[in-house]
């Protein structure tokens, strides 16, 4: 057995006749005997800050099982649920829009009013001629009944 | 565990009978994680308030025992890095050399699992703490046995480098 042989086996799980040959390699060997003895360190420092079974079962033995409440969904399933917020937000989506084409002037409209006192509709859209199609529908039409 | 356990189909989980039978390993679990008593306590009830929670449907023991060292290993780490260490000082000057030795192989092995890949020490947990046999490591982790080897073999190397960058001498 050599050493990379040796090594890939310090940690497997060993039937006796290999584990024998890997100690008889280790004990020629100070290179892999010093791998092996702090792989084991190693694992020593692991199972003992683990502890035993039987000290684990004292240390909790006073412990109970955790009360966990479970408020189910008024709708029923949580897919349900989260299907009605969707739609709802698509709802609250669209209402708001629609609000904000009514309420909102657009800002070419707000730039080019003029001063209080001319309330002739041509009057108040003075530039507007100027580029028709940018303006909503109903911009349009009060141009245009303004030319007439 | 024998491998036909492991592999043996359950009916949905009885938290109960598992709280009873695997609470003694969270703790054990998270004591490896260089946790205290007390926080190795907190890591036991949170893990199975999360197991309550989530209600998972395990179709073996292995997936079962699977999900509760990673959940109970994620939670030591976050408890791990939220913790104040104990002052050493304090140990020191009370003349308890070993309370100093303790809390400080707790810090280094602590150190060494919070900062391993999540495979490294979940294989670390299921070979050195359970003892199971690199076939079930594997099985556990989806990986192949010489790739559950590799991760058992670098998290002992972790460990190993964490007590040696601190004392300058294997641990």
């Amino acid at each position: 057995m050599n050493c990379d042989q040796a090594r890939e086996l310090l940690i497997d799980d060993l039937d006796p006749v290999r584990r024998a040959a890997i100690d008889a390699h280790c004990a020629a060997c100070p290179a892999c005997r010093a791998e092996r003895d702090a792989l084991h360190a190693a694992r020593a420092v692991v199972e003992r800050a683990a502890g035993t079974d039987a000290d684990a079962r004292i240390a909790t033995a006073n412990l109970r099982l955790p009360v966990v409440t479970h408020h189910p969904s008024a709708l029923g399933a949580p897919w349900l649920a989260a299907a009605a917020g969707i739609a709802l937000a698509f709802a609250a989506g669209y209402v708001f829009r629609g609000t904000d084409r009514r309420d909102t002037p657009p800002p070419s409209l707000a730039s080019t009013q003029t001063p209080a006192g001319n309330d002739s509709v041509a009057g108040r859209f003075v530039e507007l001629s100027a580029s028709p199609r940018a303006l909503p529908p109903l911009a349009r039409a009060m141009l245009s009944l303004g030319r007439r | 565990m024998p491998a036909d356990d492991a592999r043996r189909t359950l009916p949905p989980v009885d938290a109960a009978t598992l709280f009873e039978t695997a609470r003694g390993l969270v703790y054990r679990w998270s004591l490896a994680h260089g946790l205290r008593h007390e926080q190795a306590l907190d890591v036991v009830q949170e893990t199975f308030t999360r197991l309550l929670g989530a209600r998972p449907v395990f179709g073996t023991e292995a997936a079962q025992i699977a999900w509760l060292r990673r959940t109970a290993s994620n939670l030591a780490v976050d408890h791990w890095r939220k913790s104040t260490p104990l002052p050493l000082v304090d140990h020191a000057s009370s003349g308890r050399a070993d309370l100093v030795e303790l809390e400080e192989s707790r810090r280094r092995l602590g150190d060494a699992l919070r900062t391993m890949p999540e495979n490294q020490r979940l294989a670390l947990l299921a070979k050195i703490v359970e003892g199971r046999t690199f076939s079930r490591v594997a099985s556990d982790l989806g990986v192949s046995v010489p790739t559950a080897k590799t991760h058992v073999a670098r998290a002992l190397a972790r460990v190993r480098d964490a007590f040696e960058r601190h004392s300058g001498a294997p641990a």
